[in-house]
C-alpha cells in the first residue's frame, strides 16, 4: 500500500516522500524517518491523517499517512 | 516554492484551493457539509464546542448552554492559505486539545464583560467629577 508524507507549505500541501509499504526497502525508510524526526525537532506538528484518523504522533510511522503542520502560535485579536 | 515565500496571485489561488482539498480530506463528510453550506467547521470538544471559520476567530461555545465563552486565535508560522491553518487548528483540537489552549491565544468573554462593565464605570465617574467640576465653577463665580 502506498503511503505519503505531506508537509503543509506556502503553496499548500506538498509530498516529502512517498513508498510501497510492501517494497519499500529499510535504508529509504530510514531516510524518511530521518527527515520525519528533524522536522518534529524544529518544532513542525506531525498527524496521522490515516483515514481521517487526524491523530498528532510523535514518532514516525511506516504505515501511516503522515501530514506535517508548521509550528504554530497563538494569534492576535 | 520556498515554504517561507509568498506566493503570487495565481498560486495563491492553486494553493487554497490544495489547502481546501486537504481540508477535505481530514474532515468527516458532515463536517465538509457544514464547511460548504455555512462556511465553518464544527468540533465538540472536551472544553467546548469549537466553531473553526476560514475568515474569522475560532469561537468557543459552552457544550450545555451553547453560550460563546471564548475567542482563540492560532496562526501558522508560515504565510499558509487560511484552509490550511484550519486544517492545523482542527487536528489539533481533535488530538491534543489541551496543547491547543496553551498554544492558542484565548480571549475569554467574561474578560471582555468585565472590560465594558469597568469601562462604563469609568465613564459614569468621569461625567460625574465632570458636572461636578463645572458645579464647583459656577457656583464660584
Amino acid at each position: 500500500m502506498t503511503k505519503k508524507m505531506r508537509m503543509i507549505c506556502a503553496g499548500g500541501d506538498k509530498t516529502l516522500a512517498e513508498w510501497d509499504t510492501e517494497t519499500v526497502s529499510p535504508q529509504r525508510l530510514s531516510e524518511i524517518e530521518k527527515e520525519f524526526n528533524e522536522r518534529v525537532a524544529q518544532g513542525w506538528l506531525a498527524a496521522d491523517i490515516t483515514n481521517k484518523k487526524d491523530e498528532i504522533i510523535r514518532s514516525f510511522d511506516p504505515n501511516a499517512e503522515i501530514l506535517l503542520i508548521p509550528r504554530v502560535r497563538g494569534g492576535r485579536k | 516554492m520556498d515554504i517561507f515565500s509568498h506566493p503570487v496571485q495565481d498560486d495563491y489561488e492553486r494553493a487554497k484551493d490544495k489547502a481546501r482539498h486537504l481540508l477535505k480530506s481530514i474532515l468527516p463528510e458532515k463536517s465538509w457539509e457544514e464547511l460548504e453550506m455555512k462556511d465553518v467547521v464544527t468540533y465538540q470538544g472536551k472544553r467546548g464546542v469549537y466553531i473553526i471559520s476560514p475568515y474569522s476567530q475560532t469561537e468557543i461555545l459552552d457544550p450545555n448552554s451553547g453560550k460563546c465563552l471564548a475567542y482563540a486565535c492560532l496562526q501558522l508560522t508560515i504565510p499558509a492559505p487560511t484552509y490550511d491553518r484550519m486544517v492545523a487548528e482542527y487536528i489539533l483540537i481533535k488530538s491534543d486539545e489541551k496543547r491547543y489552549w496553551k498554544t492558542a491565544n484565548i480571549f475569554s468573554q467574561t474578560s471582555n464583560a468585565f472590560g465594558f462593565a469597568a469601562l462604563f464605570y469609568f465613564a459614569v465617574t468621569d461625567i460625574a467629577l465632570f458636572v461636578n467640576l463645572l458645579r464647583t465653577l459656577l457656583t464660584t463665580r
